[in-house]
Formats: structure tokens, C-alpha cells, sequence
């Protein structure tokens, strides 16, 4: 069983109109000390996966069916005092933005401490210590001195790690990483995702990374989730998925980014734009835009199925080499 | 031979900061923050120009010195071989339409009251010669099929467009009074991969077929590496290196250019421990003495510390020009 189980799982929005399928039938694992990455394109659903798990959906925004399985435990339905004391306990996030992310008008180290004293049953000094030990884990320099200063004092990079640490107070078994370098440059990425990887490791969390960057899976995550208007298209070991990629939409937005070395004078374009909620094509959502597409794509949803190591939703994926 | 389509030499370009009302009081000097620190740069007709750099690199900055949008605090610039005046509100008519821009933010950068048709027809109104409106209705029509859009879309407000449609018709817009230069800064950073491949596929189509010269910003070293001929590398400010293409990706000669390749991802599917830079780009109100990359470079001397190296052939950077680092 691993640690995080994720079946079936859609979220919808409450409108006027009715209800607006944003989230249909996802499923995933992730299993201790793993990091499964999930990419796909703005509204596709990543950030949508990963606040429905810390409990975090917007109203009106609800989850319409499916479980999120944490250690066996089902997390849907719970109430809001039982969520509240598995998020930042049992589960930890990271967000995007470290500058809204951290209090601005309270010390790191009182943001430190009162994640600690509310999680775990320590003293104030016993967790000021540990607050210590977290940001000296998260390579943030003269910790000691540095807990008494105010997020504005830290640079970019250095507000991420102490946004880390802060996700990491309570040591929690899952950690949520929704775009956690993306409003940093890539010289400082790189040191942050060396340390999402570090930590994984050393404290056996179950990490979810949610990144429109295929770059930034290909070097951290151990499997990645490619996501296209709210389902899982593709699944499966990072090295398979990016190498042979089965679903024409993981193959078109590997050929649409550019790379260094790459000397084509033309990038491969995908047409068009993904559909919104609500406004999906009959059958298979990628259709419309797909090179590949058949007339039998319109007829049902394909469903992810097995293929080589992967899964795959495509009734017509790229078959492995005959070999 | 001819000039360069665009030169600037030595552009600067200093932001006042506030004062302290005891520092007012005092008559102490108006610190300031060097945004732009003696930029010397030529640009080919025909070219394009690629400028990467952190963020708070001043590649921004140095975009919107060259269309007018901020006053330089010293340095000029020339256009077609003539001096241009530093802002665009003393330029002529017939100078702005040669020189037009694209943003970065393409949800910030229409007015969303106004229709398409009058956003891409705006520019021309403003010529001299400006055509009839009508006939100015019927040119927007022809750039929005040119990019992509339809004449019908004309009709539409910016808000019936996603993200990567609005930023074509910013790019029709520029395109509108037929001009030869295009300073485009951040144009894909807000697109999603597969929209950004349609966005850069068309700023080549169309520089192929209008022969437009590109001065492309981007902190995206991939995608700077596909559009541009020569490669420019800022930091904190200042030019350290620039060189052709391939020279910049196959041989970079500054240590903060090789950290920045070092740290690029690789996408093989093979994970590769990408090389780190060590610490940050230091704050711009205090900038490093000497040479502004010292104290993240592992070759860093004394001279380094005290004295800043000035770019010539190319490069800025004391070991390389006394030979103590190979390039």
C-alpha cells in the first residue's frame, strides 16, 4: 500500500450554470521517500490535485467523489477541525510564492515556532531549537542568528528554504510542492531542488511536485503525472515518460520546448489551446489539438490503461519499438 | 560597411532612492540604484540579439532605455547611425515607428475597454501620415491574419482571448507601423510551453519575412538559445560577456556565464546533479565592489575584489584577460 493513494478523484466547481467538472478521475501514488512530479499546462489541473489533498479547495470549489488515502486513512470527508490537524502535521506544503507564503509582520523564527508548538507537544524552547536545526537543514546560514530576522531580510532563495522548513516543521509524511521554484532564477533553483531531493530522502516523505516545468521533473522526480484538462493523460518512470513518450500530447510538449543544443529552426507546435472546464470535446479532450487523432477519439474518454512501464489514456498511443 | 542598426554606448541608467527625512534635512547626496551601469552594445540589422540574466540583471531596464521608456543617466544611443534622443516623447514620429516593443505580460499590456481592431490600429493614428480610419481598420484586420488571428477578431475585446492569442495581437500591434526593430522582453514567459513553440515559430516567420532585427530578453536560456545570433549575458547591471551563439553555448569564457550553463536542466530523462551556483545575486543596492560576480566565482582574486573589469573583446572579466582562466 503506499503511503498516499489518490483514486478516482474529481473535484467540481458549484456555478450558476450547474456543476463544472474541473478535476475527473485521478488517480496516483506516491510512495514513502518518492517524488512524483505532476506537469502540465496552466488550468489542467496540477494545483487543483494538490489543494484538494492538503484540504485546501476554494469554495466553490468541492471534491465530488473519489478517496485520498493517507497511511490507509481516507482524508475526504473529513471535517474541518480533523483536516486542520493533519495539514502542516501529516502533510506539508510549499507554495509558489515564498514572499506571500510567510507573515511579513512576524520573525521566521516565531513563524517556525508556532508551527511546532501547535503540531507537536514541545515547549517553546524545545521547539525554537528544533526551528534552529530546520533552517540549518534547509542550508540556510548562522541559523541562530537568523531565526530573530523578518522574511523581507531574506533573499528569494532564502525565503523558499525557510517556506520549506516551515513545511517541514512537524515533519510531515507528505510534502506538497506546488511550483516551488518557479519565481526563482535558475541558479538558485538548482539549489532548491537538490534540497527537495535531499529531504525526500532523508526524511521518507512522499513528495508531490507540481511544476509546468518539464525540466525541473526530468532532474528531481522518480515518476511523473502528465495532466491535460483535469485527467492524468500519461503516467509512469520519469526516464520512460520523457524518453519515449506514448501520448501525443506528452511527445508534442516534449518537442514544443526548446533546449539548449537543439538546433531545429522551427519548434514542433501544438495548435490551439487547452479547452476550459466545462467546455471539454466529446471523447478524448486532446482530440481537437491531436495530430494523431481518429475518428473513434470522439467516441468515449479513453481511459488510462497499462502500456510498457507507463499507463497511458490514448486509444491510439505510440506503441513501444518492436523488439 | 554599414552601421549598425542600433548602437548604445555606455548606457546608464540610475533609479533614485528615497531619502531619510534626516538625510533631507542633512542636504546628504540622493542615493541611487545602478539598474544599468555602462551597457555598450551594437545590434546588426537583420540580427537578432539575445540578453539573459537573473532577475534584477537590469536586461529590463536596458529594453525600455532603448525604446524612450526611461531616461539613461549617461550614455547614448544611436538609431540607423543618427543619435536618437533619450526619450521617446522627443523622438519623431518617423524614428518611433521604426522602434516598437513587446511586452512581457500580455494580460497587462492592452487596454481591455478597447476593441482589438483599434488596439493594432492606435500606433498608426499616431503617425503623421496617418491613413483614414478606415483603411487603418482594414490594415489591423491584415495583421491579425498575418499572426495567426483572424480579421473578424478585429471586432473582439482582449479578454475573448487566452493568453497566448493576446500576446499575437500585441505583436500585430508592434508590427502595425512597419517597423524595423522589435524589443521584446519576457515576449513568452507568461505562455504556456505549447503556446509559447506558436509564439516563437511566429517572431521567426515574421523576421524572415519582414527582415525585422530582434533585441529578444529572456532569463530562459533555452529559448534564447533558439531565437538569437549573438548572445548577450548581464549581471547586476553590466554587460560580462557577449558572443555569438554558438560561442556563448559552446565555449562561455565568464564564470558567471559557464555557472549559468552548469545549472541548466537537462530533459534526457537520465537526472543529472545540475552544478549549482553558490549563493545569490547580491542585492542591487549594494552591489560587490570591483567586479559585481566576485564572491560567487571560484576564481576570484584580489584585482577582482577592487577593481571592475571593463568588457572588451567581448568579455569582462579579469582572469580571462590575464590568462589565469582558460577560455
Amino acid at each position: 500500500m503506499a503511503l498516499l493513494e489518490i483514486g478516482d478523484l474529481s473535484v467540481e466547481f458549484v456555478t450558476r450554470r450547474g456543476a463544472v467538472r474541473a478535476l475527473d478521475g485521478v488517480s496516483l501514488d506516491i510512495e514513502a521517500g518518492e517524488i512524483v512530479g505532476m506537469v502540465g499546462e496552466s488550468g489542467a489541473g496540477k494545483s487543483l490535485t494538490g489543494a484538494a489533498v492538503i484540504g485546501l479547495l476554494e469554495p466553490p470549489g468541492r471534491i465530488a467523489g473519489g478517496r485520498i488515502r493517507l497511511d490507509g486513512r481516507d482524508l475526504v470527508g473529513l471535517d474541518e477541525a480533523a483536516m486542520r490537524r493533519i495539514r502542516g502535521r501529516r502533510i506539508g506544503a510549499i507554495f509558489q510564492d515564498p514572499l506571500t507564503a510567510l507573515n511579513p509582520l512576524l520573525t521566521v523564527g516565531d513563524q517556525l515556532v508556532e508551527t511546532i508548538v501547535t503540531h507537536l507537544p514541545v515547549t517553546h524552547d524545545a521547539a525554537r531549537k528544533r526551528a534552529i536545526a530546520l533552517l540549518d537543514e534547509t542550508g540556510i546560514p548562522s541559523a541562530a542568528r537568523r531565526i530573530d530576522h523578518y522574511p523581507h531580510q531574506f533573499s528569494g532563495g532564502m525565503r523558499q528554504r525557510v517556506v520549506i522548513a516551515l513545511a517541514l516543521a512537524a515533519d510531515p509524511q507528505v510534502i506538497i510542492a506546488d511550483e516551488p521554484t518557479t519565481a526563482l532564477d535558475v541558479s538558485v533553483q538548482a539549489q532548491i531542488l537538490d534540497l527537495l531531493r535531499r529531504l525526500c530522502r532523508d526524511h521518507r516523505a512522499a513528495v508531490l511536485l507540481i511544476t509546468h516545468d518539464l525540466g525541473v521533473v526530468a532532474e528531481t522526480a522518480d515518476r511523473v503525472a502528465v495532466m491535460y484538462a483535469g485527467r492524468i493523460v500519461e503516467a509512469g518512470p520519469v526516464a520512460d515518460v520523457m524518453a519515449r513518450p506514448r501520448h501525443p500530447y506528452t511527445a508534442g510538449l516534449m518537442q514544443a520546448i526548446p533546449t539548449v543544443g537543439d538546433l531545429r529552426p522551427r519548434l514542433m507546435q501544438i495548435g490551439g489551446a487547452m479547452p476550459r472546464p466545462g467546455a471539454h470535446p466529446r471523447g478524448c479532450a486532446f482530440g481537437p489539438r491531436c495530430p494523431a487523432m481518429r475518428a473513434d477519439c470522439a467516441d468515449a474518454v479513453p481511459p488510462l490503461l497499462p502500456l510498457g512501464a507507463s499507463h497511458v489514456a490514448c486509444r491510439h498511443p505510440a506503441l513501444p519499438e518492436a523488439a | 560597411m554599414m552601421p549598425a542598426l542600433l548602437q548604445a554606448r555606455d548606457l546608464a541608467c540610475v533609479f533614485p532612492l528615497p531619502r531619510s527625512l534626516p538625510d533631507r534635512l542633512a542636504r546628504r547626496a540622493r542615493g541611487g540604484v545602478a539598474a544599468v551601469d555602462g551597457v555598450s552594445l551594437t545590434i546588426d540589422r537583420g540580427e537578432t540579439l539575445g540578453l539573459v540574466g537573473e532577475s534584477g540583471c537590469g536586461k529590463s531596464t536596458l529594453a525600455r532605455l532603448i525604446v524612450g521608456l526611461h531616461r539613461p543617466s549617461a550614455g547614448s544611443l544611436a538609431f540607423d547611425g543618427a543619435d536618437v534622443a533619450p526619450s521617446v516623447r522627443d523622438r519623431p514620429a518617423a524614428l518611433r515607428r521604426r522602434l516598437q516593443m513587446i511586452f512581457q505580460d500580455p494580460y497587462a499590456s492592452l487596454n481591455p475597454r478597447w476593441r482589438v481592431g483599434d488596439i493594432i490600429a492606435e500606433p498608426l493614428a499616431e503617425q503623421p501620415d496617418a491613413p483614414p480610419p478606415a483603411e487603418r481598420q482594414a490594415r489591423a484586420g491584415d495583421l491579425l491574419a498575418r499572426v495567426g488571428l483572424s480579421a473578424h477578431d478585429a471586432r473582439r475585446h482582449p479578454h475573448e482571448f487566452s493568453g497566448g492569442q493576446r500576446q499575437r495581437i500585441a505583436i500585430a500591434r508592434a508590427l502595425s507601423t512597419q517597423p524595423d526593430f522589435l524589443v521584446c522582453d519576457e515576449p513568452t514567459s507568461a505562455l504556456d510551453v505549447s503556446v509559447q513553440a506558436q509564439v516563437l515559430n511566429l517572431m521567426r516567420d515574421l523576421q524572415e519575412a519582414e527582415g525585422l532585427t530582434y533585441l529578444l530578453i529572456s532569463h530562459n536560456l533555452a529559448v534564447i538559445h533558439h531565437m538569437a545570433d549573438r548572445v548577450g549575458v548581464m549581471y547586476l547591471g553590466r554587460l560580462v560577456e557577449i558572443a555569438p551563439k554558438a560561442e556563448i553555448f559552446g565555449r562561455p569564457r565568464h564564470p558567471y556565464t559557464r555557472a549559468l550553463l552548469a545549472a541548466l536542466p537537462r530533459m534526457d530523462g537520465v537526472r543529472h546533479q545540475r552544478q549549482a551556483v553558490a549563493g545569490e545575486v547580491p542585492s542591487a543596492l549594494s552591489p560587490p565592489s570591483g567586479c559585481h560576480f566576485h564572491p560567487r566565482c571560484p576564481f576570484a582574486r584580489d584585482r577582482c575584489r577592487a577593481e571592475a573589469p571593463a568588457l572588451t573583446g567581448g568579455i569582462a572579466c579579469h582572469g580571462v584577460a590575464e590568462g589565469w582562466i582558460d577560455a
